[in-house]
């Protein structure tokens, strides 16, 4: 991938990994799903998991799965505001970029 | 490298941060490597990258709560895990004793907090060697010129006793050499003198014993000084 991710913009795709499964998901899964879309390495995505627990946008809780504990994280009302707040910007963002690249707006 | 290995290595690495964060992060990696299923640990391991990059990544997080938009470059840079010699007497496998919260044993190798020490130790000689340096000269200066002083003053008792009996004696000597002039003055002057001899062997003997009990323990307090310092040294080391 030519262009790098910021801190900001992994956060909110991560945070919108997580918001799509409704039971809540675990960190492995996670990781792998960003990496069908990104080229992260697979040891970025637990700071930001971390950082994202920290300022309550994704709780944790542990569960029961073969006969182990792990780990889930869920997104919490806050996260989702968080979220729709980074959907916006980005649809902002994507559009004038794209305006750019398409030719259509006068700078 | 194993997953214990490299688990216990990155525990190791994580030290030097608090608690809390060390138990989230080694959960996470525990979780991690299960979830990715024993087959996988040799895949895992390489796409993770070594233990000191992982370690990087946890630290680096810990600073900023809220994400601001500096980049954070995801560049694969894998290397070779640094092989450790270092054998530690703690492994968990299967069982997350890091659920219950319990931190890591301490080791006592952290090598961030000996290089702390170190600094500190080069930061406070170097305040410390123009402030210190007279202090300590002062203090040991003073120390030696009371304890000579008290020495001597103790010497000049005894020598001050025993010129009493040499005055004493001579006083003595001169009476019994008075006789033949004036009986009466000279027997004055020979029991004055045997008065003073006499307490002047008393005195002597009383100084001398002085000093036998004083002498010994100043010279104790002396060397116990010229220790503490280097015991203290010892005790910190």
């Amino acid at each position: 991938m030519v262009f790098n991710t910021g801190a900001a913009l992994l956060d909110a795709i991560v945070l919108a990994v997580v918001s799509r499964e409704n039971e809540g998901t675990y960190g492995y899964k996670i990781t792998q799903d960003v990496r069908k879309v990104l080229d992260v390495s697979e040891s970025t995505l637990y700071p930001v998991l971390r950082r994202l627990q920290k300022n309550a946008y994704l709780e944790v809780y542990d569960r029961q799965f073969d006969g182990r504990n792990r780990r889930y994280y869920k997104v919490t009302d806050q996260g989702i505001v968080q979220l729709e707040k980074y959907r916006v910007e980005w649809k902002e963002y994507a559009k004038k970029i794209s305006d750019i690249f398409e030719g259509g707006v006068k700078l | 490298m194993t997953r214990n290995e490299y688990l216990t290595r990155l525990a190791e690495l994580l030290q030097d941060i608090p608690a809390e964060e060390r138990v989230a992060a080694m959960e996470y990696y525990n979780d991690y490597f299960d979830d990715a299923g024993g087959e996988n640990e040799q895949q895992v391991i390489r796409e993770l990258g070594s233990p000191e990059q992982v370690a990087a990544e946890v630290k680096a997080g810990l600073g900023k709560t809220e994400s601001k938009n500096e980049e954070a470059s995801h560049t694969e840079t894998y290397r070779d895990p640094v092989n450790n010699d270092r054998q530690t007497s703690y492994s968990y496998g299967n069982n997350p004793q890091y659920r219950n919260g319990n931190p890591m044993p301490e080791t006592k190798e952290s090598w961030i907090s000996n290089g702390w020490k170190i600094a500190l130790v080069v930061l406070l000689v170097i305040i410390l060697i123009p402030v210190g340096g007279p202090l300590v000269v002062f203090v040991i200066g003073t120390l030696f010129g009371l304890i000579v002083a008290a020495f001597f003053i103790f010497i000049a008792l005894v020598i001050v006793a025993i010129c009493l009996v040499i005055v004493g004696v001579i006083l003595a000597g001169n009476g019994i050499l008075a006789i033949g002039t004036s009986f009466a003055a000279a027997c004055v002057i020979i029991g004055i003198g045997l008065i003073l001899a006499a307490i002047g062997c008393a005195a002597t003997v009383g100084t001398i014993w002085l000093c036998t009990i004083v002498l010994p323990v100043m010279y104790h307090f002396i060397v116990n000084l010229c220790r503490k310092p280097f015991q203290k040294k010892g005790g910190a080391a």
